[in-house]
């Protein structure tokens, strides 16, 4: 297999650290920049499609796309994934796709397990085929630690551990800090919501890891989440948008040197 | 009463519940404060430090290593699997989630 010349993302962390906004904001600048991406949002309460500017979306995507065989859930024939990214993610701005499963309703999530079983079938040919490997795959994992124990991710060769300096997010990144190494992925920490410099000395301390970026509140990110908005679109020049393009910098080195 | 907590990530479950059930105990009432969340946070928010909520064991841990019985009873759940918080509220951690591709 071909390594992916693309990023291979999965954002984690506690609920409500921001994952929803590093990882639409990241696909925007990437796809800003001209680059394929696709974020993959497995989150039972719809949250990249808002960050990403695409307004709340709420459909389960692909529930026609697999069958139950005797054998397990499958795609249907002509249906890889990368035919699946192409044809069946929604298009937001830039070009930048979004591909999203399982989103609850009121009726519970019983009738989103098909989406959830295509959207599973999707993830793993993602890993296993080589398939889109110029594209950037970015998974918006649904808090804490359960679904990347499931492996909802196996594409993922690098985790961004998004936490706060709050004492449960701190203990929620240990976690998923563990369960990452355990896939053999390469660990990446982000800490989020900072406040001041001891933040984020906070957060290497109890992690005892280096943070590989650092991104402040900052109030244009909170009034466009409660406006429904992208921080992409309405508050690109405040503070945490300079550092999450910091971020692009540094999982796509390139990028400053095109810039 | 039975009370259970619901919300988005960090919209302050936990912290609603954790608060609730230590007011609650103050004030003479006997609380089981029971974390079904698969990223158990609960003991932080009564009050028994992030380090031990840590590791506090889980039914399902306990169960899955054959060292303990199933309780089908309240009383059993909490004399099996009770942690003692401050001002006698019992912590219970239902299931927690350190390894991949748990059974």
């Amino acid at each position: 297999m071909k390594p992916a010349s693309g990023l291979r993302l999965a954002v984690v962390g506690k609920g409500g650290v921001g994952k929803s906004f590093i990882a639409g904001t990241l696909a925007r600048l990437l796809a800003a920049d001209g680059r394929k991406v696709v974020v993959l949002d497995s989150d039972p309460v719809a949250g990249a499609a808002v960050s990403m500017g695409m307004g709340v979306v709420t459909d389960s995507m692909l529930a026609d796309a697999a069958f139950e065989s005797p054998n397990g859930w499958r795609l249907h024939p002509g249906m890889g994934a990368a035919t699946i990214i192409k044809s069946r993610s929604a298009v937001g701005p830039d070009g930048v796709r979004l591909l999203q499963s399982g989103k609850a309703d009121v009726g519970g999530m019983s009738g989103t397990w098909p989406s959830i079983r295509a959207f599973g079938q999707v993830t793993r040919r993602l890993a296993s085929d080589g398939v889109l490997g110029d594209w950037d795959v970015i998974g918006d994992l649904p808090a804490g630690p359960r679904h990347a124990a499931f492996n909802w991710a196996p594409y993922a060769d690098t985790y961004l551990v998004v936490t706060t300096a709050g004492s449960m997010s701190l203990v929620t990144a240990r976690r998923m800090i563990r369960l990452a190494r355990q896939r053999g992925a390469e660990v990446l920490v982000v800490a989020s919501r900072v406040e001041s410099h001891s933040d984020t000395s906070a957060v290497a301390g109890w992690l005892d890891l280096p943070v590989f970026m650092s991104i402040p509140t900052d109030d244009a990110v909170r009034e466009a989440e409660a406006g429904g908005l992208a921080p992409f679109d309405v508050a690109m020049d405040g503070p945490a948008l300079q550092q999450v393009r910091a971020l692009a910098d540094r999982l796509v080195p390139s990028r400053k040197v095109n810039s | 009463m039975k009370i259970a907590v619901a919300g988005k990530g960090g919209s302050g479950k936990t912290t609603i519940a954790g608060t609730l059930a230590r007011l609650m105990a103050q004030s003479g009432r006997h609380v089981v404060a029971l974390d079904a969340d698969t990223n158990p946070m609960l003991g932080v928010s009564v009050g028994l430090g992030a380090e031990e909520t840590d590791i506090l064991l889980s039914a399902r841990e306990g169960l899955d290593s054959g060292e303990t019985e199933h309780q089908p009873t309240l009383e059993g759940l909490v004399a099996e699997f009770g942690t003692e918080a401050p001002d006698g509220v019992q912590v219970v951690v239902v299931n927690r989630i350190d390894n991949i591709d748990p059974g």
